[in-house]
This record gives C-alpha cells, sequence and structure tokens, in this order.
C-alpha cells in the first residue's frame, strides 16, 4: 500500500515535471531580464560612476579578459593563482583532516583529553591567521597555510562526530559474529562515514574559498582574484568590481555544485537505503 | 551516575594535563628559537596585561577594540535577522516566488562575503561599511534555513490541521512557525559564526583604526607577535562563548524539541 502510493505521486509528479521545468526555467529567464532591464534603467537615470550599467560591466569583462588589469595580469590568471592556492590548501586539510578525524573518532578518549587545546584553535577564525602567517611564512606557503585552517577543522570535525555518529547496531552485528576490529573499522566505519566525510569536504571548500578572497587581500601577492577587485577598489572602478565578485559567485558554485553532483552520484546507494 | 561522574573529573583532569604540556612546550620551543617571531607564553600574559591597561601602540585598549567589533557584528547580525526571517518564511510560504527568481538569488548567494568588502568600501563609510558587510555574510544562512524549513514541515501536521478546517494564517502561526523555529535558531548560530570571521576580514581591510581585526594586522606590521596572539586568542574565546551561549539557549527553548524526537 504505501509502495503503490509512492508510485502513484511518481507518476503524477513525472508528468508535470516536463511542464512545471519549462514553465520555471522561463519565469527565471524572464526575472532576469527584469533584473537587468530594472539594472539598466536606474543607472541611466543615477548617471553616477559607481553604478555602472550591465553593458560597462560586460566591456570590463571582456576587457580583463583579453587585455588583462592595470598591470596586465589577466583574468584567465588572476582564476587559475587562486584555484591552484586553494587546491594547494585544501588538499593538505584533506590528507590531514580525514585520517586525523577518523583516529579520533575511533579513539574518542584522545580527542576528549586534549580538547582543551583543540576547541580554542578551533574558534579562531582562519581569517584572524592571516597577519601572522604574513610575518612567518612568505609567498605561496603563506595562502596554502590560510586555507589549509579554513578548511582543516571542517573536515577534522565532521569526520570525527560522523564516526561518533555510526549506528552501534551496524558494529555489533559483526563484534558479535567474531570479525576483528581492522575487518570493522575497513568495511563498516569508513563506508558509513564516507558520505559525512564528503559533506564536510564541501563545507571546507566553500570555507576555503572565502578565506582565500581575504588572504589575498591582505597578503599582498599582486595575482589573485581576491586582490584585483582590491586593487580596482582604490580605483574606484565599480564595473571591474561587478566584474570581480561576480566570478567569484561563479566558480563557487560551480564547485559546490560539482560536489554535490559527485556526492549524488558515488552515494547513490546511501538515498536506496534512506528510502 | 557515579561513574559519569568521576569520567567528567578524569575528562577534565586531562584537558588541564595536556593544556599544561602544550604551554611547557610552547614556552620550551619559545626559548629555544629565542625568535621575536615566536612569542613565548610569559610575552603574551604580559601582552594581555599591557593591552588591557595601557592599550596598543594608539592608547586604544582590549576592550574599546573588542566592544566596537561587537558592536558591528550585531548591528549586521540584527539587520540580518530582521530581513532574512521574514523575508525566508515568504518565499517559504510562497515557493512559486523562489523557483521563478531563482536566477538571481542564487549567483549572489555565492558571492563570498568577504568579495563584498571591496565594494562595501567603495560604496560606504564608516560604521556602515561594516554593518553592510556583516549583513551580506549572515542574511544567506539564516534567509536559506527558513526557507527550507518551511518546506521541511511536516505535512502530516499541516494536512490534520486542515482537515479540521483551521484557516491559513492559524496553520502558519500555530503550526509551521513553531516547527521552523529551532533551524531558525541553528541558521542563526551558523551566521553568528561567519559574521565573526567576517568582521575580521573587513576590519584589516576596511581601514578603520580601532577593531579586533585591525589590531591583530597594526600589530603583525609591527612584529609585535605577542600581541598577535593575544588579538586572536581573544577572538577565539568570544567565538566560543557566543557559539556556547546559543547553544545554551537553544536548548533551553527548545526542550520540548528533544523530549518530542525521544518519544
Amino acid at each position: 500500500m504505501e509502495i503503490s502510493g509512492f508510485h502513484r505521486i511518481r507518476g503524477k509528479m513525472e508528468k508535470n515535471t516536463g511542464m512545471e521545468k519549462t514553465k520555471t526555467v522561463g519565469y527565471n529567464v524572464l526575472s532576469l531580464f527584469g533584473f537587468l532591464f530594472v539594472w539598466t534603467f536606474v543607472s541611466w537615470l543615477m548617471q553616477s560612476p559607481f553604478f555602472p550599467s550591465p553593458w560597462l560591466v560586460f566591456k570590463a569583462f571582456i576587457d580583463l579578459l583579453i587585455e588583462g588589469d592595470i598591470e596586465d595580469v589577466k583574468l584567465g590568471m588572476h582564476v587559475v593563482q587562486s584555484l591552484l592556492r586553494i587546491f594547494g590548501g585544501f588538499g593538505a586539510a584533506c590528507l590531514l583532516g580525514i585520517p586525523l578525524g577518523l583516529l579520533m573518532g575511533l579513539y574518542p578518549r584522545v580527542y576528549d583529553s586534549t580538547k582543551a587545546i583543540i576547541e580554542p584553535v578551533r574558534f579562531i577564525p582562519p581569517v584572524a591567521w592571516i597577519p601572522l602567517v604574513i610575518v612567518l611564512l612568505i609567498g605561496f606557503s603563506r595562502f596554502v597555510f590560510v586555507i589549509w585552517l579554513g578548511a582543516f577543522f571542517p573536515i577534522f570535525i565532521g569526520t570525527l562526530l560522523s564516526v561518533r555518529g555510526v549506528n552501534p547496531l551496524h558494529v555489533d552485528v559483526p563484534k558479535s559474529f567474531g570479525a576483528s576490529r581492522m575487518y570493522i573499522v575497513r568495511k563498516i566505519i569508513i563506508p558509513s562515514v564516507l558520505p559525512d566525510i564528503f559533506t564536510s569536504m564541501r563545507v571546507g571548500l566553500g570555507i576555503a574559498w572565502e578565506c582565500i578572497m581575504a588572504a589575498e587581500m591582505i597578503g599582498g601577492e599582486r595575482v589573485g582574484i581576491g586582490i584585483m577587485i582590491l586593487k580596482y577598489a582604490q580605483l574606484i572602478r565599480m564595473e571591474v568590481i561587478i566584474v570581480g565578485i561576480v566570478i567569484i559567485g561563479l566558480i563557487g558554485f560551480c564547485l559546490n555544485e560539482i560536489f554535490i553532483l559527485v556526492e549524488k552520484r558515488v552515494f547513490r546507494w546511501k538515498e536506496i537505503v534512506s528510502i | 551516575m557515579v561513574s559519569a561522574h568521576t569520567d567528567r573529573i578524569k575528562s577534565v583532569g586531562f584537558n588541564v594535563l595536556s593544556l599544561a604540556v602544550f604551554v611547557f612546550l610552547w614556552a620550551l620551543i619559545a626559548r629555544w628559537q629565542a625568535s621575536p617571531f615566536f612569542a613565548s607564553p610569559q610575552q603574551i600574559a604580559s601582552g594581555f596585561v599591557q593591552m588591557v591597561t595601557e592599550g596598543d601602540s594608539e592608547g586604544i585598549g582590549l576592550g574599546l577594540h573588542l566592544w566596537k567589533s561587537i558592536i558591528r557584528v550585531f548591528s549586521g547580525f540584527g539587520a540580518a535577522c530582521v530581513l532574512g526571517i521574514p523575508g525566508g518564511l515568504f518565499l517559504g510560504l510562497f515557493p512559486w516566488v523562489y523557483n521563478r527568481t531563482r536566477i538571481i538569488i542564487e549567483p549572489v548567494r555565492f558571492i563570498s562575503p568577504i568579495a563584498w568588502i571591496p565594494v562595501a568600501i567603495v560604496l560606504l563609510v564608516g560604521f556602515i561599511r561594516y554593518v553592510f558587510v556583516i549583513w551580506v555574510a549572515s542574511f544567506f544562512p539564516i534567509f536559506i534555513t527558513t526557507l527550507w524549513s518551511v518546506r521541511q514541515v511536516n505535512p502530516i501536521n499541516i494536512n490534520v490541521a486542515k482537515v479540521a478546517g483551521a484557516s491559513r494564517l492559524f496553520i502558519i502561526r500555530k503550526i509551521v512557525i513553531p516547527s521552523i523555529l529551532p533551524s531558525i535558531a541553528g541558521g542563526m548560530r551558523v551566521s553568528l559564526g561567519i559574521s565573526w570571521m567576517c568582521i575580521v576580514a573587513a576590519e584589516m581591510i576596511g581601514g578603520e583604526m580601532v577593531g579586533i581585526g585591525r589590531l591583530i594586522l597594526k600589530s603583525a606590521m609591527v612584529a609585535r607577535m605577542d600581541l598577535v596572539v593575544v588579538g586572536m586568542l581573544t577572538i577565539g574565546v568570544l567565538g566560543f562563548c557566543l557559539n556556547e551561549v546559543f547553544i545554551r539557549v537553544e536548548k533551553r527553548l527548545f526542550r520540548w524539541r528533544s523530549a518530542v524526537s525521544i518519544g
């Protein structure tokens, strides 16, 4: 009865989704055009350098892409540099955070006894480390360290908590069949924490993307999407700033979407089970 | 119960022990390095005392720095709550509005709040500059969680009330709002953490002389590492306290929730 009801609803939904989808897309395009129109109109009304029209923003984008900024650094270069830094730090955070979280989750006593050291560090925002990093490190490692800090704690804590959240029933059943500890960790704990690890990696990547902006603005290198917009803020060129923040938003969105898609793909079994 | 109590004392003891070992190691390494870039715990303690009693190189005390930052955070956070909760509730109750304007909202949501700092620098001055950045940072978590939690309200609860002939307003007031309040509180807590991070960045980049973020950067410029660490620890402790207070209040207010889920 349950199942047939479920199928009925699902069938009904499938019939409607096609129509609904085109309608939603249509309205979205419409509202985007409405938004652009209002924007153009308001900027035309204001005639102020602080409120550039969409057309000016688009021109600034093309200029940045082809000719580069005031220091002849092209937009692509800025983006690639920022992404390299992100993935450097994020990779390091994964490499350290996942095994450490797993270990501390398996031996909760270690974490409980050293909480007094870990917790205060966890609550210092990664951005607050930037001045320290500026003094102690130089160049690429400076950014990697900040990103590492930003991404490490979400990944570490997420892994740790998910190990604790493993269903005890799943652990106890093989135990009563005489499975070894190693077997339980490999076959039960790791598969059940993987989805949570993935989610916390996604969260960590989001925080990393935020930190790289701050690190680049304060850290004083000349290449990077964060410093690019700050450079133009000092010149009061609003249109370039808008190009920059739209690109930051787009990249952040794409990173998140890619992660969600991979998550859905890899952990299809999880959804099936939970249904 | 008894064993829980001893366990607790034991865990506190181990924590104190590990902290002591950590500080000892730190002092040892600082002594061994003897470098101005590696402040020892004693230096940090005296730096703290100096900050509280005399203030930094411009005579601004730690309390004032902290107070300024807190005012900025809570003004922006308050503005975000005032706009985000009703906005999220509205768009959650009328999902078609959100579905059709998504293409405008989503890209803005993914712009990291720190990227708005240059915009704020160009367009705004003074206090409003920081409030705007904090508002951007905390608005979206609050807005999105409110919106999602409205959609997640158990349809059975709504349908039962509907069958009994309740009006739309009654359902919103008595069913939707009480069931989303815990998620809203969770969203508020998350965004308070994010705002706390953003205020530090905004103060470093925004160029006012007072504020805890500024204090750290200023001290780093003159290589006073002890003051940098004092600032960082202050931020960490304050962030931790805010989070704890929020969790306590949440637990208190939504006791019924855990009671329900146990049953």
